[in-house]
């Protein structure tokens, strides 16, 4: 693999998308070429500075602005302009094929994972023995996973739980239907999380046979929805073993990407921000 | 009989993931769209459900405006260009993918056709750019991120370094390494194909990455590929 080869894939082995073989060719490259090396902690160090930006300050008033032009008959719905709305600016009709299939799910929590709900208080492994969310924390009981009473390896038919012990939490159903009809806002979820990072924390193993028991179809959004929160709470690093354990390809990317500080994962575009 | 919304947590993860997963049949982008009921209404001709999603979406929409555009009184100007634009022709979008997905288009088109817009003009941000690239007009570069006053700074470095970036890699290094979207939603967006989406962040990442070498490279020397450090 020569030196350009390996710059242009960079980005890419950041975000843990190249092949296998292609990123085991480009590791090994690495770790006899000192130039390359740099170039990747460089890139690595541009991608944090834009991670660390701060949302910009919306002034007040935008939406006001424009329900008062609506108001006043601004824009009206049209149909002769269509054609070069479309093509400046516009929705192709074909959209039912767009990629964004891949966000299947993801943006049923938006809502939940709000910066004031995922307050994080786990910043270092010593703290997070019994990691804490304090505006999402259960009404009672902890939210370590064991506390919230979900184990790996439980078998359907199993007896209930200890339901004292596992609080007010919701079903997960209930968030996820409440997010669909685009209710929430609340911390009420929250502590799921906290449950899945805890779980982590204290059965790396048994996280993974939990993920890679979940049906293939709803895996992925699950993931997407854990990572958003670990990278929200600063909980990446507790759920980086779990993640790498499981068989699932999509597990091991996102644990990837965390080791290697690839961008941000968002399950929902717009809410929360 | 207990109220389903209140039910304990009964079931280990992949029982409850097993029962979601079937009881979601409809698993298309728009049936798990947040913003579905409210744009149903809206097209159903319900004003208020319209100014529910401006309200809801306003803050990102000049969000990723200030990315883009650099200029606060500009990216006001357009956040409102792109609601109206959407109202104008938003009956038209069937749900065939998520809403904010049609708005984050409807907005990146809308910065992109302010710039045109511009014809030959320099724009402020090309000129902040030209100032950069010649090394002038920059704060000091401190190398400690913990350093508060200094993390202004760097901020405002990079957010200069963005605005220096071509549209059109700027769009997908916004959309991707901040904003947070996945390279398919940003193909989406861009209505490019997604290994061109990759390409282009890519070269972002990689132009950025150039801009800012005073805060990213390593301290003490900078050294090619191939060459042992100093």
């Amino acid at each position: 693999m020569t030196h350009a080869h390996v710059l242009l894939r960079l980005s890419a082995y950041l975000e843990a998308d190249l092949a296998p073989a292609e990123e085991a060719s480009l590791e090994a490259h690495l770790a006899e070429c000192a130039g390359c090396a740099a170039e990747l902690r460089a890139l690595r160090r541009a991608i944090e500075l834009l991670h660390a930006l701060p949302a910009p300050e919306a002034p007040m008033g935008i939406g006001d602005a424009v329900i008062e032009r609506l108001r006043s008959g601004e824009g009206r719905p049209t149909r002769w302009g269509w054609p070069l709305f479309q093509l400046f600016g516009g929705e192709s009709w074909l959209g039912g094929l767009a990629p964004v299939a891949a966000a299947l799910g993801v943006g049923a929590v938006a809502w939940l994972l709000t910066p004031d709900v995922l307050a994080p208080v786990v910043r270092t492994r010593e703290a997070a023995a019994t990691p804490r969310f304090e505006s999402a924390a259960p009404a009672r009981g902890s939210a370590t996973a064991s506390g919230l009473t979900l184990t790996a390896g439980e078998k359907a038919g199993d007896a209930a739980p200890d339901r004292g012990r596992a609080g007010s939490l919701p079903n997960i159903q209930v968030c996820l239907e409440q997010a669909r009809l685009g209710g929430g806002g609340s911390g009420t979820c929250a502590p799921w999380y906290a449950w899945f990072v805890a779980k982590a924390l204290e059965d790396a193993g048994g996280f993974a046979d939990e993920v890679d028991r979940l049906p293939a179809k709803a895996r992925g959004p699950w993931l997407r929805r854990l990572a958003e929160f670990a990278q929200r709470s600063g909980s990446t690093h507790l759920v980086v073993d779990g993640l790498r354990g499981s068989r699932d390809p999509g597990a091991v990317r996102i644990a990837r990407r965390f080791e290697r500080g690839g961008g941000p994962i968002r399950t929902a575009s717009w809410q929360g921000r | 009989m207990s109220d389903p919304r209140v039910e304990l947590v009964t079931q280990p993860l992949w029982k409850q993931a097993s029962a979601l997963s079937s009881s979601a049949q409809d698993l298309s982008p728009s049936a798990l769209d947040p913003d579905r009921e409210l744009v149903d209404r809206w097209q159903a001709g319900d004003a208020a459900a319209f100014e529910v999603l401006i309200r809801r979406h306003e803050r990102r929409v000049f969000g990723l405006l200030m990315r883009m555009l650099g200029n606060v009184q500009e990216a006001e100007d357009v956040a409102q260009e792109t609601f109206l634009n959407l109202h104008r022709h938003g009956h038209r979008f069937r749900s065939q993918s998520r809403f904010s997905t049609f708005l984050y288009r409807v907005a990146v088109n809308a910065a992109l056709n302010r710039r045109r817009s511009l014809g030959r003009r320099r724009s402020r941000t090309e000129a902040l750019g030209r100032r950069q690239e010649a090394g002038d007009d920059l704060p000091a570069s401190p190398r400690d991120p913990e350093d508060a006053t200094a993390g202004g700074q760097i901020q405002k470095q990079v957010q200069r370094a963005i605005l220096t970036l071509p549209p059109h890699l700027r769009a997908p290094l916004v959309l991707f390494d901040i904003e947070g979207l996945s390279y398919a939603e940003v193909a989406g967006v861009m209505r490019v194909a997604e290994g061109t989406v990759k390409s282009r962040i890519h070269r972002a990442r990689q132009a950025l990455r150039e801009r800012l070498r005073d805060l990213v490279d390593d301290a003490g020397s900078r050294h090619a590929p191939g060459e042992e450090p100093r």
